[in-house]
Order: structure tokens, then sequence, then C-alpha cells
């Protein structure tokens, strides 16, 4: 490495992993783990024997230990328990959750602990600065990390939160599709409109961004956040382990956690050799306890056929869910210059071959889909650390990935400002009372997609008071909602007639509160007690 | 039987080549073959008991073990009392025995390892490894060897109580499948 400048990082924060990059002889590029990997699996983990385990080694014994093994903690970091997207969790996660001290935030037992969800990301970051200092050779102290372009403010609070505790001055927190499109215009005069299409591990994000001349603005988003890569493992698991279980008088090694662990691992490397190959070798000796206690083998070939047979639901859904991004964004395929593809599923032929027919157009190859969003990200670190390394630096347009309003008369939520409305932005509604003699109204200031106001995240509130008593109906007010670059949200209520006024400021909260924070720092170097965690034969 | 007759790969030597089958060597006939249906219409015959094997059975394999225990030799000990708690799980003497003895036989199994920051390799070809004696939380672990995971790791991911992962490298180690 030539720059003897103060090294900084960029971090994909992924839901099924992570990858850290940096600028290096002015070409960004993805830093190896110290398994020599470019992907970390984000995976944290306290063995049996109280050993914390961060990544690869946490994932392979995720099954035999699934009580003990937070994997998707980004599906849960800065929600509010109790939310509908922490309850669609809890029924899939093998991990205890439980609700913070304030009964607001969420909670994660590992190894006989509760752990806030930024401490479990943060230990996945420590794992990649400490892969990038290796490296570099050198302390890292700063990092730009991407979150889906869907987070809400809450949510990006959080994911900041976990890179200090990992250590991290977090210069910025960008969307990953942003990020992508970054290290695809990067070095290159582009104008024109992107379609990001993500099939991760966990999650499929589509993203529609403008690329003008070094400025990014993402225009509409859309997803699942419930189907990714696992969901393609899942059906080869279940195949496999259905026709063993045929052959072998219905022993099934689904049922035993090792044999599980072993199949799962197995069937999503075939998956991914499938990608390049006609067919892929399933060895697996000494899979399961036979009948007589002699252990069975599992041999069988996979083929690629036998692969896009058992996903093509999950395909088409990829696609219905890209129709679904672009009508809400109201733009026309016609109008897509460019697909990128991210995320290691669009690896898979027969997903690139749906993208293509969807768009009618050959989804560009010039990025690598695993490595992109952690390359822009360390090329967007780099622009704001060291901006005269850089042609260009690149201005990063941001949308509000939800719809920001209030609460009316009746409990119903009424929209200002609608989602993927690019910021900075400011704008009014007029509101009048809804009782007769009504002197005061309360503001309730709300983020979420809902018409029923109790279904989205509140924000903040405050009451106007003084207002001219009359009939309901009336009295006019003024509620204008004014977002800054930096995404603080301002809300202010105004009397027409009398000028009173009210404002505040909604700050974003992760859940943790600062002593909190300032605790976990603390001890964050601290040695793990030993776990008392109970033995149980797999 | 050579070590390189039918169905068995030639090569160095390994651990199935160096430790006798359990089940009887099968001979082949000149000229001929196996007789197949003969001998899946017969009952499959026991392999002959090995001399100074102690008399079949829970309580035979258990008072064998407690002789082996009173001349101090945990390694023989702990070989019958698996037995018995193969057969019978909540064998109560056989359960305190483990208790009584884990922490001296645990380190016995680590000894056999080395150091616990080392980081084993398989010792053998794929192949080779479906002619192994192996159960199938040896094959778990076996699995696990990969090149970049140390001893200590893999106890970490074992998911087994320590005393029964390092029996299980130990006896791995000791027939040259990994090290």
């Amino acid at each position: 490495m030539s720059e003897t400048r103060e090294p900084v990082i960029g971090i994909d924060l992924g839901t099924s992993n992570s990858a850290v990059a940096a600028v290096v002889d002015g070409q960004p590029r993805v830093i190896p783990n110290r398994a020599g990997l470019l992907l970390t699996p984000s995976i944290v983990a306290v063995s049996r024997n109280g050993k914390r385990l961060v990544g690869g080694i946490a994932k392979r014994q995720a099954i035999t230990n699934a009580e003990n093994t937070v994997h998707a903690a980004k599906r849960l970091i800065g929600r509010r328990w109790g939310s509908r997207e922490v309850e669609d969790a809890r029924e899939v996660l093998p991990y205890e959750l439980a609700p913070g001290p304030d009964g607001h935030d969420v909670r994660v037992r590992m190894g006989g602990r509760l752990y806030p969800v930024q401490e479990i990301s943060a230990l996945v970051l420590a794992e990649l600065k400490a892969d990038a200092e290796a490296f570099l050779g050198e302390p890292v102290k700063k990092a730009v990390i991407t979150v889906p372009a869907y987070f809400n403010d809450g949510q990006r609070q959080a994911t900041k939160d976990a890179g200090v505790i990992a250590g991290l001055e977090v210069l910025r927190i960008v969307n990953e599709p942003t990020s992508a499109a970054l290290a695809y215009g990067f070095g290159r005069q582009l104008e024109k409109k992107v379609v990001v299409f993500d099939l991760g591990g966990g999650t499929l994000d589509v993203s529609i961004l403008d690329i003008g001349k070094d400025v990014y603005d993402v225009v509409g988003v859309g997803g699942d956040t419930y189907l990714g890569g696992e969901d393609f493992d899942r059906r080869l698991v279940d195949f496999v382990a259905g026709a063993f279980a045929a052959e072998h008088g219905g022993i099934d090694p689904r049922k035993d956690k090792m044999a599980l662990q072993r199949l799962k691992d197995a069937c999503e490397k075939a998956k991914c050799d499938l990608s390049e190959l006609p067919a892929a070798a399933l060895s697996l000796p000494f899979l399961v306890a036979g009948p007589e206690g002699k252990a069975l083998h599992l041999e069988r070939q996979l083929t690629r056929e036998e692969l896009e047979r058992l996903t093509k639901d999950l395909v088409d859904r990829c696609i219905e869910v890209t129709d679904k991004t672009l009508r809400d964004a109201g733009v026309r395929r016609a109008e897509v210059a460019e697909v990128l593809l991210v995320g290691g599923m669009t690896r898979m032929p027969r997903v690139q071959a749906a993208v293509r027919t969807y768009f009618g157009r050959e989804p560009s190859r010039g990025v690598h889909p695993e490595e992109v969003v952690a390359l822009g990200a360390a090329i967007q670190a780099q622009a704001l650390v060291h901006p005269e390394q850089l042609a260009a630096e690149p201005l990063l347009l941001d949308v509000t990935p939800q719809h920001l309003g209030i609460m009316v008369a009746g409990g119903y939520f009424r929209t200002v400002i609608p989602r993927n409305t690019t910021v900075p932005t400011s704008q009014t509604h007029v509101f009048t009372t809804v009782q007769e003699n009504q002197t005061a109204v309360r503001i309730a200031v709300l983020q979420g997609a809902s018409e029923r106001a109790v279904e989205n995240e509140l924000l903040g509130e405050f009451v106007l008071s003084g207002i001219r008593a009359a009939p309901r109906g009336a009295v006019e007010i003024d509620v204008t909602f004014d977002i800054t670059a930096d995404g603080i949200l301002g809300v202010a209520a105004h009397d027409r007639e009398t000028g009173q006024r009210q404002s505040i400021n909604v700050t974003a909260t992760s859940g943790l509160s600062h002593d909190e924070l300032e605790a976990i720092v603390k001890q964050r170097d601290a040695p793990l007690p030993a776990a008392p965690v109970q033995e149980e034969e797999p | 039987m050579s070590p390189t007759g039918p169905g068995r790969p030639a090569g160095p030597s390994s651990a199935w080549d160096e430790e006798p089958s359990r089940e009887p060597p099968i001979v082949l006939e000149s000229g001929g073959g196996l007789d197949l249906m003969a001998l899946a219409d017969a009952p499959p015959v026991p392999p002959p008991a090995r001399a100074g094997e102690p008399a079949a059975g829970v309580e035979g394999w258990m008072s064998a073990a407690r002789q082996r225990m009173a001349l101090d030799d945990f390694t023989g000990a702990l070989e019958l009392v698996e037995r018995v708690l193969a057969a019978d799980p909540a064998h109560a003497e056989a359960r305190a025995y483990l208790a009584r003895n884990e922490a001296a036989l645990t380190a016995m199994y680590e000894s056999k390892l080395g150091s616990m920051q080392r980081v084993p390799a398989v010792q053998v070809r794929p192949a080779q490894v479906l002619w192994l004696n192996l159960d199938h939380r040896a094959g778990f672990l076996l699995a696990q060897v990969d090149g970049t995971v140390s001893y200590e790791d893999l106890f970490a991911l074992s998911g087994l109580p320590r005393l029964e992962t390092a029996r299980i490298l130990a006896r791995l180690v000791e027939q040259r499948v990994i090290g």
C-alpha cells in the first residue's frame, strides 16, 4: 500500500455475509479476512465452552448450537420490541429475544446473557476491522457502513452505534444500492437510470437510481425482507433429505442437528457450484446413525435443472417484487438503462435469465455481485477522508425510505412527505380542528406505511396550544415537515390566525441510551465470562 | 486379504490398513465371486470373540471396566463404560464413572492432540474416508477439519461435551486420519 495517510474502510454489513474494502494504491479492493475469504458470515455465537465465535467458525456450529448463535441480527437492529418485524423474526429465529430495560428495544440472549442487537452487530464489525488492520498493517479507526435503502432513522442510528461499539468512527451511513452504483460508476461519467437488483442471503432489495455526473439519487426502493439465498438452500436441503429418507427407511437427516448442519453447508456449496457447472456432487460420509447404529453415507449428484425446478417460484417472486417496485416508483422498464446485479444469489443463471427477460436487456456484468457494495463504501470513505485522491467527489442524494406524517382524527395516519421523496425537502399541509372551541392540538409525528397511526413508528410529539376558540374546522394550522441533507427531521405547527408556533426536531434513537452505549464501549475488550450453557447431546 | 484387494484403494498406509476391521475377512474363492443370494438368505454370522474380550452384555462389560479401573487402565475402562452406555444410556454406575473421571480422561485425550492451537488437516484421501469405521459424530467432526480451524476451535464448534470431542479427535489422530 502506497498511501501513508490514515486508512479508512468501507463495510457492507449484510444480513448473511459482510465484506470490508479499502482504496489501496488508488483502486478499491475487498480485503480478505484472516481465513483468506472475501466474505465473512454475519454470525456471532458463544460456544458451549464459553468461547465467543464470530464469522465462519460461528456459522459452522449455527445449527448444533442454534440457541446460542445469532444470525440475521440486521433484521432486528433498531427495531422496536413488539413491532411486526420483530414478531415475524421471533417466529423463525431459533435464539431468544427479549425487550430491553425500557421495554422498547430488542435484546438477544446468547450464552446466558442478554445483548443489545447493536453489540451483536458490533462483534461482526470488530472482526472486519481486525481483518482490515491485519491486511493494511496499521490501526483502522474510520469507516463508512452501508444499510438497506429502506432502513429508517432508528435503524441507521443503531448501525452507527454498532460501529462506535466496535471502535469505529462512522463517517457516514450509505444506502447499499447507492454504494453499489457508486462502485459501478467509479471513474466513469454516467448519466442514466439504473436498477440495482440485490438478492443476498436473506433479503431481496430492489432500488432505482438516477445517476448524473457523480450524483447518485435513489428514486425508489422496494423488496422482500424474507427472500434470499437461504430460501434456495432450504429447498435443496428438503429435497436431498427427503430423497435420503426415502432411500433409508425414513431416516431423516434433518432430525439430527449435526447431520442437518453438514447437509445445509453442503447444499449451500452445491448451489454455488451449480452456478458454474451443470452438476455438483454431495459427499457426506457418516452423516447420520442408521437403524443398527452404523453411520449412513449420503452420496449423490445434484443438477442445475433440479435446483431450477425446486426454486422456480422463488425466482418468480423476485420478479414480482421488482415489478411492484418499478410500479410504485412510476418507472417504466423502458426507462431503465442499466440493471446491476448484486448479491451472491444473482450468480444463479436462472435468476440472471429472469431479470434479463423482465427488463428485456442483458444485466450488467461489470461489477462483482458480492463485493460491489463494500467497494462503493470504500470509495465513499476515501472521498470523505482523502478527497484529493479521487478525481471527483461523489455526491450521494437519498430519499425518505418510508412515509412521514402525523396522526389525525380517528387514529388515522396522514402522509405529509411520501416515501421516495428526495432529501433535503420541505412540505407543508394545512389541517383544521375537529372539536368545537378546541384550543390545543397534539401533533404526533409518525413514520410508516399503515393507514392506522398505531401501526406506524412514533418519532416524536408536541402540543400546539393557544389556538383561537372557534367552531370545528374554522381554524387552519400549517404543519411543515423539513428534512435536512443530514437527515434531521424538523416538524413545525403554525396557527395562521394567532401566529402561535411550536416545533420539534426529531432525533433518531437506536434504543440504546447514551450511558448504556458508553458502558458497552468501556467493557468491549473485557474477557467474556464463561457462559453457563447447558450441555445437551445434539 | 491384501490391503490392495478388491474395492480397497491402494496407497500409503492408512487407518483401516493398520487396524483390523471388526468384520471377518471375506475370502474370494478361485474363479468365483460372492454368493450374494446365499449371504442374503442366511443370518449374519457374528464375529468370533477376541482373546481377552470381556463377556458380552452390560454387566459383563461393567465388571471388566471395574477390574481395569482397579489397574488404573483408564482407557480400557472407558472403552467398556462407553459400550455399557451405548446399550443402556441411563446406567448409573457407568455415568458415575464418567463424571468422576471426566477431567482426567479429557486431559488424557487432549494430551494426544498436542497444542490446542495446532490446526489439524485430514491425512487421508476423500475416497478413503468412506472406508473408515466412524460413527456420525466422528463424521461431523472430521467434516470440520479443513486445515483452517484449530483443535480449540473444533472443541468450540463440535456441539458435543468436551470429553466426547477429545475422545473422538484423539481416536482420529491415533488412526492417522487427521494430524
